[in-house]
This record gives structure tokens, C-alpha cells and sequence, in this order.
């Protein structure tokens, strides 16, 4: 407590602090003092986000923990510390996280793990490949066919790729209360329509000041916006 | 004595005899020898086996409506009249049954939409051991356990009952087919000096009693805990700590014991997500017949932690009227103390970690932070991407130009010969001590697609102007390769010099690069 009180006095946070206030058993101050070295942005945001969630995780906040997590694995999606440590916040929740193993799933997995810019590599080479292909197998009907497909592959990952980054607005949100209602809009006293509990993965559609309409499987609705966490 | 049932739903069939054969007393002499004898049950019989009958079976359910998730046990009995069996009745096998009958009854083994429960769970909170009876079921030898002795029609049944527990796994209805009983039995045994009591004659009697429909009600949505993890039955939960006092750092077990009559072994764990003041490091789970224990390590906080809050298990209670219920651990004080002499209160953390596998038991250890910070902008930026899916087509189609000009000179050798022909002209005329002549016919040649030999002709004006060569330019091209060959063979110098002869095909290039263009 005596360091965070230091930090704020003095405008600065010690990620060195934050860490030993974390290895002492004081979670709380620690996650505080991250949250300000999160602020000042002059360090890694994605450890400072992962070393929030493990700060949440000892607390038992562990839908708090999943959001940060989240956002951690975001700016490293390829991270597999961040991804056990988000799966054993959600097993804390009572959520499935059993692996499915098929092979498209293993695929969809490791092409999750890519961050955008390895997204975009990926793109490209496939394209490259596809292309030159189309090129040097001119006389080869069946390897053209395949190599067409490589480039409308490469095509549809780069045309959902410019969606996501800058066509879709919508964000993805993590529920942090222990239960949210969904109501038809932004009104406590619209029918309710379900409910989500912690550590349910929403897309956020759109937010006024004090409520959001988000999006999940089993439909969209309106929540007050304390209940969701922003992955941003 | 007849035990009250729960819900006896008592379909009952039994052997008659209308017009086939009677099982009371000797068979008639038309029913007489090997034949098998069926009936379809009488509705109206109920459970009355009529005077005649010396068997029947029924299917009794605890309840006829029940609750996803809610064990319903399915009993399948069968009487039989003792002394009829005891004198006439055949063994089936040549293994002695207690009860010479079969019955066949497929959902003993498995009934869809349902998951078995095992014996010992089924038989939770029933402690009585029964006399056992064995009878063939299905294919194999199974033990029922005496359930009451019936009296019908002055006759006295020995009632058996075999129990088996199931648990619905979705709503909607389940069909329980009927079971079929079957036996033989003779008119009179006779004794064999070899083979011993063996039967005079034989007569099969076979029947099916009435199959049954459960119906399945979904667990309703309103009012439920969020505490619910799938308890479905009435239970009692308890919770106990292995010590009152713990040291700052050590941990101590709490353990939650949950018994009742239910789905006891298929809920989740009533595990909390958090417990204020404490680390939960995990949790065990121990399963009987009739209790479940939730072990958890506890670690506190602090020292100011004083209280294991209570803990809600939340059930939905099948007890008319069923609705659902949240009972709560009673708050359990503890005294935290304070760490050892020579320990540091920062330092008990580190000791207790002591005990965590990360990436196994526990979430990975913090990353270092200290790196200068990154771009945060996770988007590349818009000429990146340009940047990137661009070059691909502009490479391919580069290669797809260069693959088609290869093509193109391999199947046009002389035209690749005419293309080169000025390039060859420049080099032959650098080197020394070169035939001017040569080179210029060699030019010639090359654009007119000929042997260069063919140049060296007294009607090479007539044959360049046919190539489309202007008449001026044809008459001084064959001059000059005239000149210069006249020269080089009668031994004197040329009057022609190299720049001439390169401003000649300077010019005799243009004309055919135009000429070219034109095509």
C-alpha cells in the first residue's frame, strides 16, 4: 500500500514495485499498480495486461482475470502462458474449456494465435504461392484449379482481415459481473431477454453512456455497460 | 403383506388359460406336449391373475413424472405361485434357478434417453440386506429380492422384484417396453434311473405384461440460483475445516459434505469462484453411495481473516411442490496466526507458492514489463496491406511476360535472330581486325531471315526492295556490301568506313523496327 501511495504521489509507477507487492501476496495493491503503469503506457502492454490478470486471478476476480487475459492475448496472440492462464480463469468459472482437437478447430487455433500483421504475411505468401503457381502451371489443369483456390483463400483472409481491422466496429466484451440481464433496450424495465454469466465472451454492437447492446449466440440485447469488460 | 407403493403402476398379465391350457392342475390333454401357449394381456385384468394363473410380471415406477436429472428407479417384478412351480415347472438351463422362469426385458441393460446409475448409488440410504432369488433374465442369470407375498384369488404369489435406477438426460417421454416372462412346466415328473426327476411332458407358456411411458419435465428456468450446478433431488450439505487455527501462509482444508437422495454423483462440484479472504489453490472430489465430499485448500489473506463465509448449494428439490432451494454452509470462525519468528509477513506468499506447478496446477508467473512500450496500435497500417497484396500480382505478372517472351524465341529462332541482328552488327563491328562486309551481310541476312551468304548476289537491290526496303536504301545497301565485298577480295582498301556502315543500319533499323510496328 505504502508503494502504491508513493507511485500516485509521485505521478510514476514502478512495474518493479507492482511486481513485488505481487510476489509478497499484496494482489490488490499489485494489480492497482500495474493499472497505473497501464496508464502511463511507457511499458509492455501486453505483459502489464497479463501480469493484471494474474493479480485478478489471486484475488478470485477471475471474470476480471479472463478480460485481462484477453486483452493481453490480443496484442500477443500467439502467447500460450496468457492462453492456460485464460483458461484456467474460465475453468474457475464453471466454464467448458475442454480442448477440441479436430483438425479444423487445431487450424482455426493457430490461425487465432496469429497477430494481424502475421495474419496479413500469411496472406500475402499464400497469394504469392497461388499466383506464381497459376503461373508456372499453366498446363495443368488440376493444380491451376488448386492453386485458384489458394488465391481466393488468400483473397477472402485479406478482404475478412481489412473487415475486422477496419471495416467492423464492433469489439469484443467479456462479462465481469457474476450475471448480466440482456433486455430489449437500454431500459431496466424492457422485457428481459436472457441472461449471461461471468466470463461469457459478447461482441459489443453499440454503447450510449451508460448501457450496451451486445451480441451472442443466443441473440442481442441491452446491458448496463459496468456488467462487460472491453477486450480493446 | 403388501408394502404401500410409492406409485405402483401395477400391469399385470398373466398366464390364462382361455382356451389354450390351464396352469391350474393338470393341463387339458389338447394343450398337451411341447407348444408354446400366448396371450395377449387383458386389459381389465388389472392385477388380478385370475384363478387360473400361475405367474405374472408388471413394471413398477417410483414415479410416473419426473424432472431431468431426477433418478427414477424402475422395478421390474414377477410372482409366481410356489407350489405349482415347486411341482410342475421345468429348470429352463442346467443350472438350477431358485425360480424356473425367464424374463425378457431389454431396458434392464441400458434405456435410451437415460444414464444408468450404479448399484450402490441407486441403493444410497438403503442399508437392508434381502433373501436373493435367482431367475434367468435376458440372456443371463440374474438375483431378485423377495418384496411381499400377494394373495389373489385365495392363491398366494411369491412377489420377486429386481430394481434398477435411471437418470433422464432430456425432457420429453420415455417408452419402457414391455417385459415377457415365460416358463414350462409339466403335467407330472417321473423318475429316471439315469437321468433322475424328469419331466413326462412339456408345455412352453410364454406372455408379455404392459409397457410403460415415463414423462420427463424439463427443470424450469424461473427461479433458478446462480449457484445452480444440475442438483437435482433434496439434499443437506455440511461444511468442516481440518483446524480452527491456521498459520499466515500454511493452508487448511475445507471439506463439504452433500447427502441426500438424488443425482448425487452427476452435478458439478458446488466449487466457489472466490471465497473473500481466501486463495483457493483446488479443490478434491470424493464420491460414494451416499455422500459427496468437495475438499478445498484454502489459503487466507491475511491475518484480519477471520471467517469462512458460508457457501450456497443451490438444488432444485423434487418434493412436491418442486421448486428450487439454496442452503447455505454455516460461517465457520478461524483464527489466522501470525507467521513464524524469522519470517517476514511479505514472504509467506513465496512460501505458499512454493506449493503451485505453473502451467499445470497454476497460472504462469508474471512476465517482466520492463521493455520500452510497443506500438499499441494492433492495426497495421493501410499502405501495408496495399503494400503487401500488390508485389504478388506484379511479380506473377512479370514471370507470366518473361515465361511467354521464352516461349516465344524458342519457337521463333530467326525472328530472335532479325531482333539481335543490329546488337550483332555493333559487336562484330568492335571487335578488331573485323570484316565490315561480313557484318553488314551477316545484318542483312539476319533481317531478311536468310543465310548471310545469300546477300553477296548481283540481284540483292531487287531482293531488299521486295522485303519492303525503300528503293534508295535497297540500291546503297547493295552497293555498299558490293564495295565492300569487292574490296576485301581484289585486295584494296574500301572506300566505305565503319561509320558509314552504321549509319546505313542505324537506318536500315529504323525501317524495320517501323516496319514491325506496322505489322
Amino acid at each position: 500500500m505504502t508503494a502504491l501511495l508513493l507511485a500516485l504521489i509521485m505521478g510514476l509507477a514502478d512495474p518493479v514495485d507492482a511486481e513485488a507487492a505481487y510476489s509478497s501476496g499484496r494482489f490488490a495493491d499489485a494489480l492497482d499498480m500495474y493499472d497505473t503503469v497501464l496508464a502511463e503506457g511507457r511499458h509492455r502492454n501486453d505483459a502489464v495486461l497479463f501480469n493484471m490478470g494474474n493479480c485478478a486471478f489471486r484475488l478470485g476476480r477471475f471474470a476480471e482475470a479472463a478480460l485481462y487475459y484477453r486483452r493481453s492475448l490480443l496484442r500477443m496472440p500467439g502467447d500460450g502462458e496468457a492462453a492456460f492462464n485464460l483458461a484456467l480463469a474460465e475453468q474457475r468459472l464453471g466454464m467448458d474449456t475442454r480442448p477440441d482437437d479436430s483438425f479444423g478447430s487445431s487450424t482455426l487455433k493457430w490461425i487465432d494465435a496469429l497477430s494481424p500483421l502475421e495474419l496479413l504475411l500469411l496472406a500475402a505468401g499464400l497469394e504469392t504461392l497461388g499466383l506464381v503457381g497459376l503461373v508456372l502451371f499453366r498446363r495443368r489443369p488440376m493444380l491451376r484449379l488448386a492453386m485458384a483456390i489458394v488465391i481466393l483463400l488468400s483473397l477472402a483472409g485479406a478482404v475478412r482481415l481489412v473487415h475486422s481491422l477496419w471495416l467492423d466496429d464492433a469489439v469484443e466484451g467479456v462479462v465481469t459481473a457474476r450475471e448480466i440481464t440482456l433486455h430489449r433496450g437500454p431500459h431496466s424495465e424492457l422485457d428481459v431477454l436472457f441472461t449471461l454469466q461471468a466470463g461469457e465472451r459478447v461482441r459489443v454492437m453499440e454503447m450510449s453512456d451508460r448501457w450496451m447492446r451486445v451480441e451472442q449466440a443466443e441473440g442481442s440485447g441491452w446491458t448496463e455497460r459496468a456488467g462487460v469488460g472491453l477486450v480493446e | 403383506m403388501v408394502k404401500k407403493p410409492l406409485l405402483l403402476l401395477l400391469l399385470c398379465t398373466l398366464a390364462t388359460s382361455a382356451g389354450a391350457y390351464t396352469c391350474h392342475g393338470a393341463p387339458p390333454s389338447s394343450a398337451a406336449g411341447a407348444g408354446l401357449q400366448e396371450e395377449e394381456p387383458d386389459p381389465a385384468a388389472g392385477s388380478r391373475p385370475g384363478e387360473e394363473g400361475r405367474a405374472f410380471v408388471e413394471i413398477a415406477v417410483s414415479r410416473e413424472a419426473c424432472f431431468v436429472q431426477e433418478p427414477v428407479a424402475l422395478r421390474l417384478r414377477f410372482g409366481f405361485h410356489a407350489p405349482f412351480f415347486r411341482d410342475r415347472v421345468i429348470q429352463p438351463f442346467q443350472r438350477r434357478l431358485d425360480v424356473p422362469l425367464q424374463i425378457r426385458a431389454d431396458w434392464i441393460d441400458g434405456l435410451p434417453g437415460t444414464m444408468p446409475l450404479q448399484e450402490d448409488q441407486a441403493r444410497a440410504g438403503s442399508s437392508e440386506e434381502k433373501e436373493r432369488w435367482s431367475f434367468a433374465l435376458n440372456d443371463g442369470v440374474a438375483e431378485a429380492t423377495r418384496f411381499e407375498d400377494r394373495i389373489i384369488e385365495g392363491r398366494t404369489f411369491v412377489v420377486l422384484e429386481i430394481e434398477r435406477s435411471y437418470l433422464p438426460l432430456s425432457p420429453g417421454s420415455i417408452e419402457i417396453p414391455a417385459p415377457r416372462l415365460s416358463f414350462s412346466f409339466t403335467s407330472h415328473f417321473r423318475d429316471d434311473l439315469i437321468s433322475g426327476r424328469v419331466p413326462a411332458d412339456r408345455h412352453e407358456v410364454s406372455f408379455t405384461g404392459r409397457s410403460l411411458s415415463l414423462a420427463i419435465a424439463p427443470l424450469p428456468l424461473a427461479g433458478r440460483p446462480p449457484e445452480f450446478a444440475g442438483a437435482v433431488g433434496r439434499f443437506t450439505v455440511e461444511a468442516e475445516i481440518d483446524r480452527a487455527v491456521v498459520k499466515l501462509g500454511e493452508t487448511l482444508r475445507l471439506s463439504l459434505h452433500i447427502e441426500g437422495q438424488g443425482n448425487l454423483h452427476s452435478f458439478a462440484p458446488p466449487v466457489p469462484a472466490a471465497l473473500a479472504g481466501f486463495h483457493i489453490f483446488g479443490s478434491m472430489d470424493e464420491k460414494n453411495a451416499k455422500r459427496r465430499t468437495i475438499t478445498l485448500d484454502l489459503a487466507p489473506l491475511g491475518k484480519e481473516v477471520s471467517l469462512i463465509p458460508a457457501i450456497p448449494f443451490a438444488f432444485f428439490d423434487t418434493t412436491r411442490p418442486a421448486r428450487y432451494r439454496t442452503l447455505f454452509t454455516r460461517p465457520i470462525a478461524i483464527r489466522v496466526a501470525a507467521p513464524s519468528p524469522g519470517d517476514s509477513v511479505e514472504s509467506w506468499w513465496s512460501t505458499l507458492s512454493g506449493h503451485l506447478q505453473p502451467g499445470k496446477t497454476d497460472i504462469h508467473r508474471l512476465k517482466p514489463v520492463l521493455l520500452p512500450a510497443e506500438i499499441d496500435d494492433l492495426r497495421p497500417p493501410p499502405f501495408l496491406l496495399l503494400g503487401m497484396l500488390l508485389p504478388p500480382w506484379i511479380l506473377a505478372f512479370g514471370l507470366l511476360w518473361w515465361l511467354r517472351a521464352i516461349e516465344r524465341d524458342r519457337n521463333d529462332p530467326a525472328g530472335v535472330r532479325a531482333r539481335r541482328a543490329a546488337a550483332a552488327f555493333r559487336r562484330d563491328i568492335a571487335r578488331q581486325g573485323a570484316d565490315l562486309g561480313s557484318a553488314l551481310a551477316e545484318y542483312l541476312g539476319a533481317r531478311l531471315r536468310c543465310p548471310a551468304a545469300a546477300m553477296i548476289a548481283p540481284e540483292l537491290p531487287v531482293r531488299l526492295a521486295d522485303a519492303g526496303l525503300p528503293r534508295g536504301l535497297s540500291e546503297r545497301s547493295a552497293f555498299m556490301i558490293t564495295e565492300l565485298t569487292e574490296a576485301r577480295f581484289g585486295g584494296r582498301a574500301a572506300s566505305i568506313d565503319c561509320d558509314a556502315a552504321g549509319a546505313l543500319v542505324l537506318e536500315l533499323e529504323q525501317h524495320f523496327l517501323g516496319e514491325e510496328e506496322r505489322r
